[in-house]
């Protein structure tokens, strides 16, 4: 008996030892990989567009802000399709480029139907209570609390740009090795386009917006930055060397990190709902954010959560920001802090 | 001689420059936390646990058998109550998140109160209660009526007779979760976190204290004389006062500021008037924890020095309470800017994200 299982164990672990010499023989590429996103033939400028879309229709959307002001739905749902030569920079409405027909396609129709209560809202001639739409304090609020700006501008954040990131350009029908190489490129850098950071980020940080502008809010306490920027690099650098392994990996680290933001950007604004549970305007506001961010998570096809749990977190929160209640508050953030292993900062995001 | 001078330079030099600087690092910042958790902040909590728990009984006696001649003792322990609450309402963190909210909410919504009190069904934990629950609402509902009016309400009205109960008991439950957290966990994670980082229990502390200062300014003070942040619209609204009903509006703003100071100067142990930075910084001369300290005397000065009640100084005496403003007004800035750049702690409890 003895005789035999020496040899096999020995036996055992050479082929293991060889195997895996040969697998890091086979990844480990040699290639250099830049700290700038400067490659070769590199255009997002469709998504630059969208974001700046994104940018005009927030800034209509917030003039309900101001307490008699009202803001029009069918002006929100043009600039949304690009319809009508709705904005202010002109250029945007030849791009051809629209928000809408690149959301998640279920989703469309519920942004607009927000775009219809917003502009309902902004009609509304008193101080927003507990039944009763207008401002509340800065915000135009509905009559349950909510702040539909929030709900457009995050839930496009979350099912245009998260949603293009992590399940359209990252998937594998767009970066995986049967994909032409130029083509597997463009989407990569639309992928990048889409996170709405300068070329040298974070050295710069000029003009970030949107996962850029949130994660970098992050960064202190979970170093977002460097995180999905040098995935974003290795990336890239992968695809122009062939190296599929590593193309996976990184698209892989880019959708669990803007996922993390959202999620650690949801704790945040819960803690902000918490600590200023006593002042309407903050807890309306706080609260209508984090459950967009929350809504974004789902975008991620390899998310972390469940969606029983996405569901029963959703609904603890619940649908009424007059009637929640701290303990609502603090049992979403909890479940959430658990869910993403956020628990040993949950408390100082 | 010339041998001598320079070793002795040279010795002097070797002494003072490490010790110079290990002055300004090396404050021990454990025992300054350690006497403010054990000895300040425990106590106060201890103090307005006892005081809440006594009201919640006296309620649930005068609710079993409301008799007229037990309101005098019933509104003097609720003014006790809500004295020792003055001297915790400062420490906003941990489980006391948004305690003041919660149990301090005024001006108190009265046509709220009539409406939970009449007709039941509401939930206290709700956002929208905030208005009509908590100290401010008992000040309402046992100083408003005569003492018919409040006996027969009780008597009447079931659903106000246990909605009196339910605040008293929201009141005891709140304040006693945060004492037995203190007591059981948050005491250790108070005094293990030292770091001046975020997450450190000093910056923690500072921007609540920061806060609370701000708030006595603004709403046990400011608001009833017009002002809009630091602008007088000259309307004056005795209705936004603390305790406005009890006209206990004086009593508790000098209750609040004496906590202040015990929390300043840590009683007789290690306080915020003992930390180098502190007392190596200066306003206007004067040693800033030796301003500080004084700061806060002139406001209790400057609150006793109202000669009546806030309700009728307001029509009577505005100049005593502009003084009490003004002197309001400096503390906030010594707490919030002078004392928190001085320790290096960052005041961030206004900030958000921008949008």
């Amino acid at each position: 008996m003895k005789n035999y299982i020496l040899p096999i164990a020995l036996f055992a672990t050479i082929t293991i030892g060889l195997n895996s010499c040969k697998k890091d023989d086979d990844t480990k590429k040699t290639y250099d990989v830049p700290t700038t996103y400067n490659f070769d033939s590199v255009d997002y400028s469709g998504q630059t567009a969208r974001l700046d879309m994104l940018g005009e229709l927030t800034t209509e959307m917030k003039k309900g802000n101001i307490k008699g002001t009202s803001v029009s739905a069918q002006k929100q749902k043009d600039m949304y399709a690009n319809e009508n030569s709705p904005f202010a920079n002109a250029t945007l409405n030849t791009t051809g480029k629209r928000l809408k027909d690149k959301t998640f396609l279920s989703e469309q129709t519920v942004l607009e139907g927000y775009m219809d209560a917003l502009a309902a809202a902004s009609q509304s001639a008193v101080d927003g209570a507990n039944g009763s739409a207008g401002v509340v304090g800065t915000y135009l609020c509905d009559a349950n609390g909510i702040e539909h700006i929030q709900w457009i501008e995050k839930g496009i954040f979350g099912s245009v740009f998260f949603y293009q990131i992590a399940e359209v350009y990252l998937g594998d029908s767009k970066i995986g090795a049967s994909v032409v190489k130029k083509d597997r490129q463009h989407h990569w850098d639309e992928a990048f386009g889409y996170y709405g950071v300068p070329k040298d980020f974070p050295t710069n940080k000029t003009g970030i917006r949107y996962i850029g502008k949130y994660g970098n809010d992050r960064d202190v306490l979970l170093g977002i930055n460097s995180t999905i920027m040098n995935a974003y690099l290795k990336g890239r650098a992968a695809i122009n060397n062939d190296d599929n392994a590593e193309v996976t990996k990184q698209a892989a680290i880019i959708k669990e990190t803007i996922e993390k933001v959202l999620a650690a950007t949801a704790i945040k604004y819960l803690n902000d709902a918490n600590k200023g549970f006593g002042n309407d305007a903050t807890r309306n506001h706080t609260v209508s954010e984090a459950v967009a961010f929350i809504r974004a998570l789902k975008y991620n096809p390899s998310k972390k959560i469940s969606d029983t749990e996405l569901t029963t977190l959703l609904s603890t929160i619940g649908s009424n920001n007059w009637n929640i209640t701290q303990q609502n508050i603090t049992d979403a953030r909890n479940s959430l802090s658990t869910i993403y292993g956020l628990d040993a900062v949950k408390n100082q995001l | 001689m010339n041998k001598l001078f320079t070793i002795s330079l040279l010795l002097f030099f070797i002494f003072s420059l490490p010790s110079c600087k290990e002055k300004k690092e090396d404050f021990d910042r454990k025992p300054l936390l350690e006497n403010i958790g054990n000895n300040v902040i425990i106590p106060s909590y201890k103090s307005a646990h006892e005081k809440a728990l006594a009201l919640k009984v006296a309620i649930a006696d005068f609710n079993n058998w409301p008799e007229p001649q037990k309101l005098p003792a019933l509104r003097a322990t609720f003014k006790e109550a809500y004295l020792a609450w003055q001297a915790v309402e400062t420490y906003e963190f941990g489980k006391g998140i948004a305690q003041a909210a919660s149990l301090n909410s005024f001006p108190t919504d009265s046509a709220k109160i009539r409406n939970n009190a009449l007709k039941g069904n509401y939930n206290l934990q709700a956002a929208t209660n905030l208005s009509a629950k908590g100290f401010p609402a008992l000040d309402f509902i046992l100083f408003s009526m005569s003492d018919n009016d409040l006996i027969n309400l009780i008597i009447d009205f079931p659903t106000a007779k246990q909605y009196l109960q339910d605040i008293a008991d929201d009141i005891s439950a709140n304040i006693t979760a945060t004492y037995d957290n203190w007591n059981t966990s948050h005491i250790n994670t108070f005094i293990s976190a030292t770091g001046l980082d975020i997450g450190g229990s000093i910056g923690i502390l500072c921007n609540s204290w920061a806060q609370m200062t701000e708030r006595s300014r603004r709403e046990r003070v400011g608001n009833s004389l017009g002002y809009v942040g630091l602008i007088s619209t000259g309307t004056i609204n005795s209705k936004l006062l603390e305790g406005f009903y009890a006209n206990q509006s004086k009593e508790l703003v000098i209750a609040n500021l004496q906590a202040g100071k015990n929390l300043f100067t840590g009683g007789e142990g290690v306080g915020f008037d003992d930390y180098p930075q502190v007392k190596e910084a200066t306003f206007q001369g004067v040693p800033l924890n030796v301003e500080i300290s004084n700061q806060y005397d002139k406001c209790i000065a400057a609150a006793n020095a109202v000669s009546t009640d806030f309700k009728t100084a307001l029509l009577n005496d505005k100049p005593k309470m502009e003084t009490l403003f003004l002197e309001l007004k400096k503390l906030t800035v010594l707490i919030k800017v002078d004392m928190a750049s001085a320790i290096g702690v960052t005041i961030n409890y206004t900030d958000n994200d921008g949008d």
